[in-house]
């Protein structure tokens, strides 16, 4: 049984700040002095392999799961999804030159086996995981003694604030070399055999051009490595494995952790409950300390309602729910017919049915940058010559027509055959904001004389039917950053990963020797900028990281994200909010906007000061990016 | 009962798991979806890489090959079944589905056999009774009863309790066998948090196959009442207890066995609704959590021990049921 009690039979937190009962708050209670989590233990969710599948290497096919991951393991850097911030982990410090990027280790760190973590570690995690997305950026890793390693970049490097956003990416602290030898020698025995890279159209790691054979022997080296390890994971982190059952996970404090002052709780008990409903349940019972996410209004309401203990902090996403057409099929190959698409749309009716937190940008269709920092990362003049989309019925009635589009007695549009169209738009059934607000786009372009239709499909197959473009119109997360909050990382889902796919951008095609036509996964996507120059979009991708001067960078991502603008190839319909839930009941803190609490009764809006923001932030992501806020502590 | 019936049972039995295995694997391969689409995707998210190189890198990982021809896959996993080897998981490449099938199965067992002993104590109790009160409210209030519970799907009723039991009034863990504080193994604290966990879906199974076993054997004892047999005994002054007990039920209860097994099948082939509500770590919550990873090596190994177990069910319950009433004889022709 969960050791957390029903959060209604104390005090509320308001009754608690109006009474000026903040003491135990604010500061790091005695032990003796810990009235409701006196086993100090952290309660929050979570999901792994059921056992017999869990295992303790976190590269196993299927992995450990996310949140003891968060937990059991560090890196040299750490930075908050959302946000540039880059912080010292495992790393004691760092100094940049021109071609090198130098990290002083930690001197105290040990692995959960009592094992000392070193450099080799560190060289040793990037010699076997070689597909690390750094190692592209790389020509090799020195270690000159157990705590200092060297990494050297290709020349040109990526711009010193990116080098930094690439290593912190990784949890380096997670291939001990002590217990990995044999596949990471191997590894660094494969690379060894490996030429210096001399196609620069081609990548590879460490700067290698890595041949077919030799890609076989490093898969079948890191196949075996997956297959191996202990029984339970080897960290570094605060909290170390002790048990695991298909619905429960106890991770314990590491006893031996580098910075055992940070670490304020026992244990943390990690629920596995997939059900929506059932986390709700938990949540208004008080038997979560910490929550992820902000539910529809009606709940959220309801469950500040109900416990007096709960406290709800918003914040936005890095990422916005969206549509992308398909330009394999007509007419959306036609950039007219998407702007019209995208004229009809009202995007505060879909957000108002989406996500009523969330926040619409009327004027932009797609742009590859995340709405609310668009201010900040697009100059205002090239703003200002974007393409306006706010809804306009009348625009979008001219534009069919310049494309020989013509509206029937009927209300309904027919193309230039005079067919009625009948569209579909393709969304995953269990993303209840995507479908929701899909149902409503549909209805949208339906009342317009557009007959369109949702056709909500079971998640584990839609994303691969989007991707073959089996869909007229595909919703999914667009203008997202998964990583660090650069513009340049959103740019990458638009032009290489999942919204490339639906959309449907071409790859280049070559011969091979018997002359078939191969597809080499790379983007062929020529079109004129802002200045009216053609541009490869692939190669300004390519280019970015290595450019030094800050301008020039604005200037490519100005282009890019105008490009994708006046090409329409999606419509971002708002940019989701989300929130974390505080069972204060069982944890106190420093909680961020303290003052307000009363004022807005625990449903806290979203933070307008700086600080405040950095601190819900820290708060979200900080207890869901491996890494546990030391100004909390159990009550 | 003749060894070549026997025989003859045995050999039908065989071929039909023989057919449940090919079928079982056909369809499975006829579904949408792969194993890797999803896995491709995060990885290519993860890794930053383009979603063409995920899938590369990941087909060369799992050394799965999308495009070997089925009849292939339909020898290699033939030639596993001969050594007893059902494969390794597709996505869970370090583990054997023989594995997984030994750590769910007696989950399964467990809470199967419980709720089956218990439904089917109560309920050819109550059908007796109802024969025997055949004018007394009990029979419409049991009658009504077991059409509601029977017309309601097992796992709407086990959402019910969960709602009610575990979330509103939190008597009872919200989901999984057992606790991570207690050690698992033969001792008390392990046995009696495993009945706690085990208490809702048992409660599930009960309720909704009480009403079933009470009205079959209602049906059952009341055409046993008037049999010669019975008036015979009635009139020589058999009480009425020992006549409910040692002539109707026993004799009543005969018809019953044959549904037991086939009951048993289906409570099986319907326990992947019930544990993922539980998110208890039976068969059934395996197999959802196989269908949705598109695991077909997993999915292929969990519904030929389920197809089998109800083939062997039906088996035992015919082997049974000729040995148990000497009037019935197994065909030999």
């Amino acid at each position: 049984m969960l050791v957390s009690g029903c959060g209604t039979s104390t005090p509320g937190l308001v009754d608690r700040l109006s009474a000026g009962d903040v003491q135990d708050m604010q500061q790091l209670i005695p032990d003796a002095q810990i009235k409701y989590n006196k086993d100090k233990i952290f309660h929050v969710l979570g999901g792994w392999p059921k056992p017999p599948l869990y295992q303790g290497n976190p590269f196993g096919s299927g992995g450990i799961g996310d949140t003891n991951t968060r937990y059991m393991y560090e890196g040299l850097f750490f930075f908050l999804r959302s946000m540039n911030n880059v912080y010292n982990r495992l790393a004691e410090s760092s100094e940049d030159t021109d071609l090198t990027t130098t990290v002083h280790l930690q001197r105290n760190v040990k692995w959960h086996d009592g094992e000392a973590f070193t450099s080799k570690d560190v060289w040793g995690y990037y010699r076997l995981n070689n597909g690390a997305e750094v190692t592209k950026y790389l020509t090799s890793i020195d270690t000159p003694d157990d705590y200092t390693i060297v990494f050297h970049w290709m020349n040109p490097a990526p711009y010193p604030e990116l080098r930094k956003l690439l290593l912190a990416q990784d949890l380096q602290g997670q291939i001990p070399y002590h217990i990995y030898k044999k596949y990471v020698d191997k590894a660094d025995a494969l690379l060894q055999e490996a030429k210096p890279l001399t196609d620069k159209s081609k990548d590879g790691p460490f700067n290698l051009d890595i041949t077919e054979e030799l890609s076989k022997k490093i898969a079948l080296n890191w196949n075996e490595f997956t297959r191996s390890g202990p029984a339970i994971p080897v960290g570094t982190g605060p909290y170390k494995f002790e048990k695991v059952t298909t619905t429960d996970m106890l991770i314990d404090k590491f006893e031996d952790y580098w910075r055992p002052d940070a670490v304020h709780f026992d244990k943390i008990w990690i629920k596995n409950v997939p059900e929506l409903s059932a986390q709700y349940a938990l949540v208004k019972a008080g038997k979560l300390d910490w929550y992820d996410g902000t539910p529809p209004k009606d709940i959220l309401e309801s469950l500040l309602k109900q416990n007096k203990n709960l406290l709800h902090y918003r914040m936005y996403d890095p990422a916005s729910v969206g549509l992308m057409y398909n330009i394999r099929n007509k007419p959306f190959d036609n950039v007219k017919f998407r702007q019209a698409m995208t004229y009809v749309l009202d995007k505060t009716k879909l957000r108002e049915i989406g996500n009523y937190y969330g926040k619409e940008y009327p004027k932009i269709s797609m742009t590859g940058v995340m709405p609310s920092s668009l201010d900040k990362e697009i100059d205002a003049s090239v703003l200002d010559q974007m393409t306006d989309y706010t809804t306009n019925l009348d625009k979008a009635a001219e534009l069919l027509k310049e494309i020989g589009w013509k509206k029937g007695s009927d209300g309904q549009w027919r193309d230039p055959d005079g067919k009625v169209p009948s569209f579909i738009i393709g969304a995953p059934n269990n993303w209840a904001p995507g479908v929701n607000s899909a149902q409503i786009a549909a209805e949208q372009f339906s009342k317009f004389g557009i007959p369109t239709k949702l056709k909500a499909v079971d998640s584990t197959i839609y994303f691969a039917n989007a991707d073959k473009g089996q869909y007229d119109m595909s919703m999914d997360w667009v203008d997202i950053s998964w990583g660090f909050q650069n513009p340049w990382s959103s740019m990458r889902v638009l032009f290489w990963q999942g919204t490339k796919t639906k959309v449907g951008f071409s790859n280049i095609k070559k011969k091979d020797e018997k002359g078939n036509e191969i597809d080499t996964g790379k983007l062929d996507l020529k079109l004129p900028g802002i200045d009216g120059k053609i541009y490869d979009i692939d190669k300004e991708m390519k280019r970015f990281p290595y450019v030094q001067d800050e301008q020039e960078r604005r200037q490519i991502i100005d282009n890019l994200a105008w490009i994708a603008n006046e090409n329409c190839w999606g419509v971002n319909f708002f940019q989701n909010a989300t929130g974390a839930w505080i069972n204060t009941k069982m944890m106190s803190g420093d909680f961020p906007m303290m003052e307000q609490i009363v004022q807005y009764n625990r449903d806290m809006p979203l933070a307008t000061d700086p600080v405040e923001q950095l601190a819900i932030t820290h708060l979200n992501h900080g207890f869901n990016s491996s890494y546990m806020p030391e100004e909390y502590w159990p009550r | 009962m003749s060894l070549k019936g026997v025989l003859k049972r045995i050999a039908v039995s065989l071929i039909t798991v023989f057919l449940a295995m090919l079928l079982t694997f056909f369809l499975l391969r006829m579904t949408p979806g792969s194993a890797i689409d999803t896995w491709a995707r995060d990885y290519a998210t993860q890794r930053g890489m383009s979603l063409d190189e995920a899938y590369r890198q990941i087909t060369a990982m799992i050394n799965y090959n999308p495009k070997e021809p089925l009849f292939a896959q339909l020898g290699r996993y033939l030639g596993g079944l001969m050594h007893g080897n059902l494969g390794m998981s597709m996505i869970y490449q370090n583990v054997s589905v023989n594995e997984i099938i030994a750590n769910a199965l007696p989950w399964t067992l467990f809470v199967l056999s419980v709720s089956l002993i218990i439904s089917f104590l109560i309920g050819i109790n109550l059908g007796a009774m109802m024969a025997f009160k055949r004018k007394t409210i009990l029979d419409p209030i049991i009658s009504i009863y077991a059409i509601l519970t029977s017309s309601v799907p097992n796992f709407i009723v086990g959402i019910l309790l969960l709602v009610i039991f575990s979330f509103q009034f939190g008597w009872f863990p919200v989901n999984g066998a057992y606790d991570p504080i207690v050690d698992p193994g033969f001792n008390f604290p392990f046995l009696l948090n495993v009945l706690y966990h085990g208490a809702l879906p048992i409660l599930t199974y009960v309720i909704t196959t009480i009403g079933t076993w009470a009205l079959t054997m209602k049906g059952s004892a009341v055409n046993v009442l008037g049999e010669d047999y019975i008036i015979a005994a009635s009139i020589r002054g058999v009480s009425e207890r020992t006549l409910m007990n040692r002539y109707v039920k026993r004799n009543a209860m005969l018809p019953l066995i044959t549904t037991l097994a086939v009951s048993f099948g289906f409570m099986l082939g319907g326990s992947p609704l019930i544990e993922n509500v539980f998110s208890y770590p039976g068969m059934g919550y395996y197999i959802g959590q196989a269908t949705q990873q598109r695991d077909y090596t997993l999915m292929q190994g969990l519904l030929l021990v389920t197809s089998l177990a109800v083939i062997l069910a039906n088996l035992a319950s015919d082997l049974i049921y000729a040995k148990l009433d000497p009037r019935v004889k197994l065909e030999e022709g």
